[in-house]
């Protein structure tokens, strides 16, 4: 039996060794009748499988493969919103109203009998009766905010997750 | 897009580029069918298995080291793992292939090329001989004679795609054809006798 690795001879037959290599592996070779044998064996083996030509796959293949695949999501540009002085006119207007508010307020709330009963303390006496319907106006819309908190919050969570009441 | 080497296209498909992986389809297309083909013997399946290779191409893009990675062993390893799982799923077996059917659909395009009938027939009881041997084989053993011969792949870029070591290879290999020697080159010697 041959000394020689029959891995050296796949090397050989398919040129995967270093030209060194496949110098010595010729050299044995030369000598061999075994090795021969099986390069002829190797050889015969390949030309006879090559006798299988390649085949073309369908026309279509490429249009049902790229059917399968999506369209890539477009990013949209978000949309800057347009400048407009609108939102600060609220803050003065707002100041306004609140202000005549109080105004119109602090003669009813001097005319209440509550007023009789605190108009001689300290706090109420720095205040005057303007600082106090200002702070009762502060008073009653913290009130009116945290009870409408809930909802507030139930409403910006069906927005954003979709439920509804049925 | 053409000059563009594999690795290159398949950064380009990361980014969703469908150019890129039409290109890649183009260099690949013949290859992968006829392993596929080779494999099992059908058409059929090499259709389906090519198209399910590169949609796989196209969504594990970001899984392929850009770095180290070499193209080829890995969509043969996409390959090689839909054909393996499409064979054992279906409990396929090459020694029922029809051979028959892939003549047919084989017969109709080499009319096309108006080759003589007599030809024709000589080829395909060629392909026949080759078909039946390459079913006697065991599967693991018609893996490496299909990635070698047909393929010619390196047997370090079939142990990359493979996952096996060469030496495992060259074993199964020898294997392989000692089984083709007797099959294929020995029985058609004798016919010719």
């Amino acid at each position: 039996m041959c000394e020689m690795n029959k891995n050296h001879l796949l090397s050989l037959f398919f040129h995967e060794g270093t030209e060194r290599e496949e110098k010595k592996i010729r050299n044995h070779v030369s000598q061999c009748t075994q090795c021969q044998e099986y390069l002829t064996v190797l050889e015969q083996t390949h030309d006879r499988l090559h006798r299988w030509p390649d085949e073309k796959p369908r026309t279509d293949t490429l249009d049902q493969i790229m059917k399968n695949i999506p369209e890539p999501l477009v990013k949209q540009a978000a949309k800057k919103p347009a400048s407009s002085l609108v939102p600060l006119l609220w803050i003065p207007l707002s100041a306004l109203v609140m202000l005549a508010t109080i105004l119109l307020a602090k003669d009813i709330v001097t005319r209440l009998p509550l007023w009789h009963a605190i108009e001689n303390l300290w706090i109420v006496q720095q205040l005057g009766s303007f600082g106090v319907t200002a702070l009762l106006a502060f008073l009653v819309g913290i009130t009116i905010t945290l009870a409408l908190t809930p909802i507030l919050i139930f409403e910006s969570r069906s927005k954003q997750y979709g439920y509804r009441f049925k | 897009m053409e000059k563009k080497s594999d690795k290159e296209l398949m950064q380009l498909i990361c980014d969703k580029n469908k150019e890129a992986l039409k290109m890649l389809y183009k260099r690949y297309e013949i290859r992968i069918f006829n392993f596929v083909l080779r494999h099992t013997g059908s058409r059929e399946i090499a259709q389906e298995l090519i198209q399910e290779t590169f949609t796989r191409v196209w969504f594990a893009a970001h899984t392929f080291d850009q770095k180290m990675g070499n193209f080829k062993a890995w969509i043969y390893t996409i390959a090689l793992n839909l054909t393996r799982n499409e064979m054992s799923k279906k409990e396929y077996s090459y020694h029922f292939l029809d051979t028959e059917k892939i003549n047919d659909v084989h017969d109709k395009s080499q009319l096309a090329e108006s080759q003589s009938p007599n030809h024709i027939l000589e080829q395909n009881e060629l392909k026949d001989s080759i078909v039946r041997a390459l079913g006697k084989l065991k599967p693991h053993l018609r893996e490496v004679i299909i990635m070698k011969n047909f393929q010619q792949l390196k047997f370090r870029e079939i142990a990359d795609a493979s996952k096996l070591p060469e030496s495992t290879l060259k074993a199964r290999y020898h294997r392989a054809i000692d089984q083709l020697k007797k099959d294929l080159i020995a029985a058609e010697d004798n016919h010719h006798v």
